[in-house]
């Protein structure tokens, strides 16, 4: 079942790939779903309309995502394997740096997400999301590719 | 009481609008006899037509090419018909504050950026419904939205 996005955004996503788990919504984002809040949008949005964790600088870099994942303790992890009782996020971003999604581990080792204002959904790897297409104004639309991990004690 | 008369509803067969005939259509239901002053509200109404179409294009376009599966607003937020909107300056707020009524959407940005003000409160960062009412209530009190 096809969600609500458009295919340009991932092109390498395959029907196979994932399941539809939740609504269409707009209440949360990708990076609050990756901590397991559906309340409100973490966005380190430049006009402070949006969540960001108090204390954590109001940019989009890795390393501000990064440190927001902190305030929910989570650390740095090697890589994206499943380990027993650790909860895992991979952080994506695209080529020139810029992060733009967020995917959580599920205890079977698949990965669920949600995709932007679309649907959340359960898919089997972190590659079926990567992507670098460029929109006609040349700007990056696709997550790109997980470029680091975080885990924490799974609850 | 002055009845909404709006320009295309008089325009002519060439699809030109006539200023004289809309003065002499308007005349009978106003106390304001000054042609100049006349002329200055049709002016208005046809400037604020004209803003109305333009918002109305443009969001179209921010509509089809936007990022559905972005999460993060900034990404919507600096395309160039996100940005052209903005730079309407507040006579577009009231287009937009229209749209948020009909359905919650990201104008959080460009209201802030056309006010100057921000009526959301830190607890309320993030959560979408009560972004949307913060910001519906001060337009009523800002007299955008009714």
């Amino acid at each position: 079942m096809p969600g609500s996005w458009t295919a340009r955004e991932f092109p390498n996503l395959k029907d196979s790939d994932y399941k539809i788990t939740s609504e269409y919504s707009e209440e949360y984002n990708c990076l609050a779903w990756a901590v397991g809040d559906v309340d409100q949008r973490w966005d380190p949005d430049e006009m402070d309309q949006y969540y960001w964790p108090p204390g954590v600088p109001r940019e989009v870099t890795v390393a501000a995502v990064v440190a927001a994942f902190q305030t929910k303790g989570f650390e740095p992890s090697p890589d994206s394997s499943l380990e027993e009782g650790i909860e895992k996020i991979a952080i994506y971003a695209t080529s020139d740096g810029r992060p733009t999604h967020a995917a959580r581990q599920l205890k079977n080792g698949h990965w669920t997400s949600k995709l932007g204002n679309c649907e959340d959904v359960e898919h089997e790897t972190l590659d079926c999301l990567t992507g670098e297409v460029r929109d006609a104004q040349g700007r990056i639309m696709c997550y790109g590719r997980p470029v680091c991990y975080m885990r924490r004690p799974r609850e | 009481m002055i009845p909404s008369i709006q320009p295309a509803s008089i325009a002519a067969a060439d699809n030109t609008i006539s200023t004289s005939l809309y003065i002499q259509q308007f005349r009978p239901f106003t106390s304001v006899h000054s042609t100049d002053a006349i002329e200055e509200m049709v002016s208005l109404d046809w400037q604020r037509e004209a803003i109305e179409v333009e918002f109305n294009r443009l969001l179209d376009k921010w509509r089809e090419e936007r990022s559905a599966a972005s999460s993060f607003v900034v990404v919507n937020a600096t395309h160039p018909a996100y940005q052209r909107i903005i730079g309407m300056g507040p006579r577009v707020l009231p287009f937009i504050v229209r749209e948020l009524e009909r359905k919650n959407d990201h104008w959080y940005w460009a209201l802030k950026a056309i006010s100057g003000e921000d009526p959301v409160t830190p607890e309320s960062r993030g959560r979408m419904r009560e972004m949307r009412d913060a910001w519906l209530r001060w337009a009523r009190e800002k007299h955008y939205a009714r």
